[in-house]
């Protein structure tokens, strides 16, 4: 095995470039493929992946697989397709790409103002040369070192096989796949239906189906009752917060207070002083608390409701340092139930996150709503993703998983 | 379920397992591994009920999966030491679950019930537990390499590093299923496998630090002191991944920060 040829080549002294590449050419050739990736950001700026859209990523994808096969079964002797199936080479390139995900994991990959992260195109990795050459390069040592290994075919390089073949299908899929990727918003209002989605920069399309929206529902956890610090605003109670219980008492302490929750609505509206239970658009939760001072026990009584869109929230002052708040609602769930109709179809769903739905070649998410509004949202906000090259990606990650079983049950060589 | 019980059972836990790493020192090894097995079993049904009480898994923060860590850590713990007769790693097993425990003692957390919409997923539990396997088996993998370092150069025994392989495949084979568990997810719940997002970014790192170390192995199986270096440096990129992303600037849009709830 070339492993094994190659293990002991550095005990003795070869000059540099000498066949067979070591560690210190492989530095060179992947710092070089870096520094020159470098200069073409700063020369170029982002690379365009729109070039590479069907039908051009399929020719792409076929000649290099059909190269790189060519390369291994006929030119096995270059050096540099040698280089490419060795150890050093393999190392190496994976440095490279963990040194640019590294950048990309530390520096904030939004806009800058920092001169020198705008040049070198610091903020935007995922799109810079550099990252793609060295991803190339990866991509062009896997899939040489999987073909060697596929052909002829020996049972005992499954496991190999399907790890590195599947991260090469993956990878490939992943960088040509990119540009076929669409990816469209659409903001349905209830009772309305609504053709027209928009994308990130803004463009407008129309699609050849509809979307009718009969009802936005959102289900809630119940409040949350804490305490903050009247200058900072910060939460100062241990415990974070305290989830009111409506089958139990619901009660905490803080320093020398003692606070009940006596009464609890789900949806209130203030009438003088008190509140009553009043189910009307934008009527929040709201609670009666007992608070006792344990010092001297005096008690107090108070209401306390987080408002809404509609109605102001209530804090009760505790001292001068400090008041119990009532937290927003959080989402427990929130569904869309609508209307697919196509010249042909019809189709009635209810949208979930986490449970998209399949139409005409599209995904369609559940992706937000009226935040302010709440659980009074009169709009529904979807996403429409559609990505041909899914099939090859799933096939890719199948493989790995597959040959993740392998390591699992065969472990290291001994 | 309450911090209080939390503090409570931390403290039982203390009892155990301070007690089997006292009794591991004096070379009660059986009666050790008994003290680790109540301790673990004690952490598992505190989890069991935390699950039940508060209606969802218990994975969503951070401090919720320390106590899984906790639970795993002395299991694999146990099998080391079940297996290949290694009491130091039981030591080192039990101290790492306590202090892990500790952390969530110092900073402690309602265990609320809450559980956002995008979390509400057959995938949450695998992708989670999957991962907490993996971090546990590495964090005995990096137990190996830091003893072996400190430890002088003679004293290396190529059994332990075979060891440490040994626990990094079936690592490996976990995080490449929570990373590939993950992409599923991702898929099912944003719309798209990979974005990487800053904590996507730190898993690939990992992932890649502990393929570098595989391969560098393979090439390599004598030059033991720079292996122990590399499991080393891809111990401290988990540690960063799973602790660090959270808080530092770069998570700031994470989809990954559910802590502040």
């Amino acid at each position: 095995m070339s492993h094994n040829q190659t293990s002991n080549f550095n005990t003795t002294q070869h000059n540099l470039w000498q066949a067979p590449w070591g560690y210190v050419e492989s530095f060179f050739i992947v710092f070089g493929a870096i520094l020159i990736g470098f200069l073409w950001q700063i020369s170029l700026g982002n690379l365009s992946i729109k070039l590479l859209a069907f039908p051009n990523n399929i020719i792409v994808a076929i000649t290099y697989i059909l190269c790189l096969f060519l390369l291994q079964k006929k030119f096995t002797n270059i050096l540099i397709v040698k280089w490419f199936t060795s150890i050093p080479a393999t190392i190496t390139l994976l440095s490279a790409v963990l040194f640019m995900v590294l950048l990309m994991g530390t520096i904030p990959q939004s806009i800058s103002e920092n001169i020198i992260i705008n040049t070198l195109g610091l903020n935007q990795i995922t799109s810079h040369w550099a990252f793609y050459i060295v991803q190339l390069l990866l991509l062009t040592a896997l899939g040489m070192v999987t073909l060697k290994r596929s052909f002829p075919f020996y049972k005992h390089n499954l496991g190999f096989i399907l790890n590195h073949a599947g991260l090469f299908i993956t990878l490939l899929a992943g960088l040509l796949g990119a540009s076929d990727v669409q990816k469209w918003k659409m903001i349905v209002t209830e009772d309305k239906s609504q053709q027209i989605v928009i994308n990130e920069n803004n463009e407008l399309k129309e699609l050849d189906f509809k979307i009718h929206l009969y009802d936005f529902h959102m289900d809630e956890y119940l409040p949350k009752l804490t305490v903050v610090d009247n200058v900072t605003g910060k939460v100062v109670l241990k415990e974070q917060n305290i989830m009111i219980d409506t089958v139990g008492t619901t009660q905490f302490s803080f320093q020398d207070y003692k606070i009940v929750v006596t009464q609890f609505l789900s949806s209130a509206g203030k009438i003088e002083d008190k509140y009553v239970a009043v189910y009307d658009l934008g009527t929040p939760p709201a609670a009666q608390l007992k608070i006792t001072n344990l010092n001297n026990n005096e008690v107090q009584h108070h209401w306390v409701t987080c408002g809404s869109f509609l109605y102001p929230y209530e804090a009760v002052k505790l001292s001068e340092q400090y008041s119990i708040l009532m937290t927003f609602p959080e989402p427990k769930k929130f569904t869309s139930t609508v209307d697919f109709i196509s010249h042909d179809t019809l189709k009635n769903v209810h949208i979930e996150v986490n449970k998209p739905v399949d139409f005409k070649g599209w995904k369609i998410y559940q992706l937000s709503y009226e935040e302010e509004m709440g659980k009074w949202s009169q709009t529904s906000t979807f996403e429409l993703v559609r990505d041909p090259w899914l099939p090859i990606i799933y096939a890719g990650i199948f493989m790995m998983l597959s040959g993740a079983v392998f390591l699992f049950w065969k472990g290291p060589k001994k | 379920m309450n911090v209080m019980v939390f503090q409570n059972i931390f403290w039982l836990l203390t009892c155990f397992w301070l007690l089997s790493i006292v009794l591991i020192f004096f070379k009660k090894n059986k009666l050790a591994l008994i003290f680790t097995a109540m301790g673990t079993l004690v952490l598992i049904t505190f989890t069991i009920v935390l699950w039940i009480q508060m209606e969802r898994p218990p994975m969503r923060t951070l401090g919720e999966t320390r106590i899984w860590y906790a639970l795993l850590l002395p299991v694999i713990g146990m099998i080391i030491y079940g297996k290949w007769n290694y009491t130091w790693m039981l030591f080192y097993t039990n101290l790492m679950a306590w202090i892990f425990l500790l952390i969530n003692y110092l900073h402690p957390e309602n265990f609320s019930k809450t559980l956002m919409p995008a979390l509400q997923s057959i995938w949450f539990v695998p992708h989670v537990l999957v991962y907490m396997i993996a971090y546990a088996l590495l964090a005995a993998s990096s137990i190996v390499a830091l003893k072996n370092l400190i430890q002088k150069e003679s004293s290396l025994s190529i059994k332990s590093i075979l060891l440490a392989d040994q626990l990094v495949y079936l690592g490996f084979s976990f995080l490449t299923f929570g990373l590939l568990f993950g992409a599923l997810w991702a898929k099912q719940v944003w719309g798209h496998y990979w974005t990487w997002d800053p904590k996507e970014v730190w898993a690939f790192l990992t992932w890649m630090g502990y393929l570098i170390y595989i391969h560098f192995r393979f090439f390599k199986p004598l030059e033991i002191r720079k292996a122990n270096t590399l499991l080393s440096i891809a111990f401290a990129i988990l540690i960063l991944c799973w602790f660090w992303v959270n808080y530092s600037p770069i998570a700031q849009n994470s989809v990954h920060t559910y802590t502040n709830y």
